[in-house]
């Protein structure tokens, strides 16, 4: 499975929040200080470039629920290394924000940054009711990525305020001072300009030295730095009141911020950013005796088969662990030291990748993506924060393919490799100048087909249900990876206990098949059950039931936010063939029933069909996606289509006087021994 | 084992042949066609077209048969199997007439002493349909699939399942075969086949056969003509071929539903078993391969294969009364009494047969069945009821 990580940017905790930051829950991953004597955190008053903000007191009756923000200050230095102050000033208003607002979390790079406290004040009818010691600093190790494998170094300074009452004024201030030297002298940051609650005000400052040039971009956001020059400095400064809640609604696409900020750089365009990471990349290629050895292994090979084998070898053998520890968060690992660990995160599998690619005499080279931002890259200002992975762009047989190196349980062959759509690209190389298109011309699609199959001899006995799911693409990547970590047995328990909410008696007739072609990258499942319960008798002895060709109802639900502000996702690169057939006792007429529609819009296609062929009644439906999101001028059309989507991903009808043909009982029992022996004979249930 | 069907045959280019080789060991009634001709609706669908074209079938109807065969897609057909062969766009038209032609007679024959049931049909691209069929002979089954357009539904082409190849593409392969050794000794023995064939010199199509270099003898066209053509021959001639041909093709691992009965005669029920899983998934799985599969284990003893074939049977078309009869008669060799009584049970009330003793005496081990309580007491249950 893909593994999106690496940090190529300051997280953006302003983004979602400063109050998402304090209700993050608490994880303790260690309650000692760690690295005590490396960490550096201090008590300080603010340096003197700091210029302090004045705070309006509010009537309490007038403030938000369960925290009103008073303030959100955010003042940057970049005249010597970096410096960034911040402040928050916020009033607890509900037990709820107590809970979370007491506790203080300031987050940095012991690596590269050190921590200066200014304050960290509790404030009750104006007065401060608390005291602050550099032991009631704790620091803790901050990995939330280790479950992913990731390692960045960061920790958390954090302070559990105690005594702490509702109406009370929390107002703390800290300096984090440093600058990963992985970064060069370029200087690249931002500040959020509003968050899921309202703020009485927001202040950025941004000091730079005149001689240096800075490009601004505003994202969701009308405001506008002022900007003034002083003594060799210049200042971008700006004020917010008041600023709205922003409401987040479900459903956005992963590139879209519904958040206002504000992004500085340093960097001119791509082409200096491009040189940058070229720098960065340009460890030691050399390959090591054994790596050396190896390579001479694949060149005995057809060429294509060796390519297939290099990338194979990358994904499968190189356990994926990011160890992004000081430089190492940017910097890759050399090639031969990642081969000797057989570990390594993305850049490190990348850059293997493309030595041993080009060892092959194939043209390849990493590549930065942003797995959040995909095609919407260059939306943004050229920086060093822009990517969050690294792929392999290679080019063979006047064909360029994106590979990833961190995807495991691919297929195993070049041509039937699912390459990820990321949507722009900045190859890593000195002669790259802009970003590139990275949408791969073949292997991007996934498909699921579905067929299933009912065979019923009466309208009450137990049916027999055929399952069989073939999946293409990243579908099948996926199947395979959970077939192969979870265990096929499982698997297969999973299934039925899934089923079994609909159908609480059934009971399965044979083990789960899985038929696994490597080489076109098709999976094909195969699944066989008994199922009372199909045939629901009802009052007027009618015999009802349903039959759900709904495997694409993940992708057509309709969002909770219906009167939406910002555009809806949706996933792309997917298509999906459902299809349910009934096999009846006898031929029944179902001709007014029968129906072939389609259901499209610019972003999705769905058909849908009941067709009816001598006792076989079948539902068919397809979806496809057309794009990878709905604009908000097509929002209305696009949610009625969803709504009608939903009413024919299943088909409900009833047979009448199903109680009165000859021999009904009879039948019912003959069907229940038969049944019976065939459940009685595990090890055979049918050919 | 019986076989029927009428073919015509022209040495290289036209052949258009049906061969119908049934399955021995269960049977059906007999059908009796009758020529009806009637003004035909346009269908509106697939299903209704197929009800139509399976009536005109049963009666013998060539005036509708020849209505839904498309010369047209037969020709088109021929030109993109294979270009070079049917280049003259004249000639090619004849040969799709006259293969039409004899489509249709063959199809009429067969109506002479048998039925046909349509099965299903399933859509094989966005332009041809296949339909499935069993054909219903006294004591046999077979299976053929009609090829058609998706969107006329006419039928350009059929496929019988014991051969392997379609009408259409028997007739390109054949000529192919012809022209892959024409020139060479190959070639000449190749001709000699056919030539002593059509003399009836059946001994000597056999030493030919058989004096075959084995690539040439695996050609699959000439072993599917040779197929073809034992259902032409006298009874005799034709067994000594298929023995010839049956061994040939068990020396190559190959199997073919013309070969069922043999080994049934042979009391080879598990290679009879493997014949009928080779069977294409359609034909497979309806419920008179079910019911052949349920017995031909039966007779191999193996009771728990065969009881569950015989529900597969049952499950796959609960209105086929021959299903139930094969199930009464699996679970009689079973010794499985219980289950003999459930299906006496729905033959007597869904099926409304009398079951009187005089009749289950007729079935194989019926005596341990007939002496047992449970059939005792059923027996005494319905005198009393």
């Amino acid at each position: 499975m893909p593994k999106q990580q690496t940090k190529w940017y300051q997280p953006r905790l302003g983004f979602w929040g400063v109050v998402a930051m304090l209700l993050m829950p608490f994880q303790v991953f260690a309650l000692t200080k760690i690295n005590a004597a490396s960490t550096e955190v201090s008590i300080q008053a603010p340096a003197p470039w700091v210029v302090k903000e004045q705070v309006k007191a509010r009537e309490f009756s007038s403030l938000h629920s369960p925290s009103h923000y008073h303030l959100v200050d955010k003042q940057i230095n970049g005249t010597a290394g970096k410096q960034v102050y911040s402040r928050y000033v916020y009033t607890l208003t509900d037990p709820s924000g107590v809970e979370s607002g007491a506790d203080i979390r300031m987050r940095f790079d012991p690596a590269f940054e050190s921590l200066v406290v200014h304050a960290i004040k509790v404030l009750r009818d104006g007065k401060q009711v608390n005291s602050m010691q550099l032991s009631d600093i704790q620091i803790i190790s901050a990995e939330d990525r280790q479950a992913n494998n990731i390692y960045s170094g960061d920790v958390d300074a954090v302070v559990l305020l105690s005594d702490v009452r509702v109406g009370d004024v929390i107002d703390y201030s800290y300096t984090i001072a440093g600058v990963n030297p992985v970064f060069g002298n370029k200087f690249s940051s931002g500040a959020a300009l509003g968050w899921s609650v309202p703020v009485d005000k927001v202040n950025v400052r941004v000091l730079i030295p005149s001689s240096r040039s800075l490009q601004t971009q505003f994202i969701n956001s009308d405001a506008k730095f002022s900007v003034s020059e002083n003594d060799g400095q210049r200042l971008y400064s700006l004020q917010l009141l008041n600023t709205a809640e922003i409401e987040e609604e479900d459903g956005l696409p992963a590139w879209y911020d519904a958040y206002p900020y504000v992004q500085l750089s340093e960097y001119k365009n791509w082409a200096e950013v491009a040189q940058w990471a070229s720098n960065l990349f340009d460890v030691d290629h050399q390959p090591s005796a054994v790596l050396a050895a190896y390579i001479n292994t694949l060149k005995s090979l057809p060429l294509e088969e060796a390519i297939s084998a290099a990338i194979n070898f990358s994904q499968d053998e190189v356990r994926y662990l990011g160890l992004e520890l000081g430089e190492n968060s940017h910097r890759p690992h050399s090639p031969s030291e990642t081969f000797a660990n057989r570990q390594g995160d993305c850049k490190d599998k990348a850059l293997l990748l493309s030595v041993i690619l080009n060892q092959l005499g194939i043209s390849a080279y990493p590549a930065l993506v942003s797995t959040t931002n995909r095609a919407h890259v260059s939306d943004y200002l050229p920086t060093h924060a822009a990517f969050n992975h690294a792929i392999v762009a290679l080019d063979y047989q006047d064909t360029r393919y994106w590979i990833d190196a961190t995807m495991t349980h691919q297929g195993k062959q070049l041509n039937s490799k699912f390459q990820a759509d990321y949507g722009q690209a900045l190859i890593v190389d000195a002669a790259t100048t802009t970003l590139v298109s990275a949408v791969p011309s073949r292997n991007a699609e996934s498909h699921i087909a579905v067929q299933e199959k009912v065979i019923t001899a009466d309208y009450s006995s137990a049916v027999e249900w055929t399952i069989t799911t073939t999946l293409t693409g990243q579908e099948a990547d996926r199947l395979r990876y959970r077939i192969k970590s979870e265990g096929q047995n499982k698997m297969a328990k999973a299934y039925l206990n899934y089923y079994a909410k609909r159908f609480p008696s059934i009971e399965a007739l044979q083990d789960l098949q899985v038929l696994d072609d490597l080489n076109s990258n098709t999976l094909i499942t195969k699944e066989r059950y008994l199922v009372p319960g199909f045939w629901q008798l009802n009052a007027q002895k009618s015999a009802e039931f349903a039959l759900h060709a709904d495997y694409a109802r993940q992708y057509v639900e309709l969002p909770k936010a219906i009167k939406r502000s910002h555009p809806l996702a949706v996933y792309p690169h997917i298509s999906i063939q459902h299809e349910i057939t009934l096999q009846l006792p006898e031929h029944i007429d179902f001709t007014d029933e029968l129906r072939d529609q389609t259901l499209q819009d610019q972003h999705i296609k769905f058909t849908s069909a009941l067709l009816y062929d001598n006792r076989l009644l079948t539902l068919r439906n397809s979806y496809r996606a057309l794009s990878n999101q709905v604009e908000l001028v097509n929002m209305t059309e696009h949610l009625a289509l969803l709504d009608k989507i939903w009413d024919n991903l299943s088909y409900y009808n009833s047979i009448t006087n199903v109680t009165s043909d000859p021999g009904v009982n009879e039948m019912h029992n003959l069907l229940q021994q038969l049944n019976n022996r065939l459940m009685a004979h595990s090890a055979w249930r049918g050919e | 084992m019986q076989v029927s069907g009428i073919h015509a045959l022209r040495l290289m280019m036209m052949s258009c042949i049906l061969l119908l080789c049934g399955c021995s060991s269960t049977g059906s009634s007999d059908a009796t066609p009758a020529s009806n001709n009637k003004v035909l609706a346009t269908p509106t669908s697939n299903l209704q077209f197929n009800q139509m074209f399976t009536d005109a079938l049963n009666n013998g109807d060539s005036r509708t048969l020849h209505t839904h065969i498309d010369v047209l897609t037969i020709a088109t057909q021929l030109r993109s199997k294979d270009s070079v062969q049917f280049i003259n766009p004249l000639a090619t038209a004849k040969n799709a007439a006259e293969l039409k032609t004899q489509m249709v007679a063959g199809l009429v024959a067969i109506s002479q002493s048998s039925s046909w049931t349509y099965l299903y049909s399933e859509a094989l691209s966005d332009k041809i349909l296949a339909s499935y069929y069993r054909i219903n002979t006294e004591d046999s089954y077979n299976y053929l699939t009609f090829f058609q357009d998706a969107e006329s539904y006419k039928i350009y082409d059929f496929h019988p399942v014991a051969l392997q190849f379609s009408a259409l593409d028997f007739l390109v392969q054949f000529g192919q075969l012809f022209s892959r050794y024409k020139g060479t000794t190959d070639g000449l023995a190749l001709e000699q086949i056919i030539t002593n064939l059509n003399q009836g010199k059946i001994d000597v199509v056999v030493s030919n056969y058989q004096a075959l270099p084995s690539k040439v003898a695996a050609e699959p066209a000439l072993n599917d003509f040779l197929l073809r053509k034992i259902q032409q021959l006298p009874e005799a001639q034709g067994q000594t071929l298929r023995t010839s041909l049956l061994k040939s093709a068990e020396a190559r691992g190959i199997t073919s539903l013309v070969f069922e009965a043999d080994y049934i005669q042979q009391d080879n029920f598990k290679q009879a078993i493997s014949i009928v899983q080779t069977l294409p998934a359609f034909a497979r799985q309806d419920s008179k391969m079910q019911s052949e599969l349920a017995i031909l284990h039966a007779y191999d003893r193996d009771f728990t294969r065969a009881i569950l074939y015989g529900r597969q049977a049952v499950m796959q078309d609960p209105s086929d009364e021959e299903a139930f009869f094969v199930l009464f008669q699996v679970a009689l060799l079973a010794k499985d009494f219980t289950l003999s009584i459930a299906v006496l049970d729905v033959l007597v009330a869904k099926f409304d047969y009398r079951m009187e003793p005089s009749v289950i005496q007729e079935f194989d081990e019926s005596s341990d069945f007939m002496r047992s309580a449970e059939y005792q007491q059923w027996q005494q249950k319905r005198l009393a009821s």
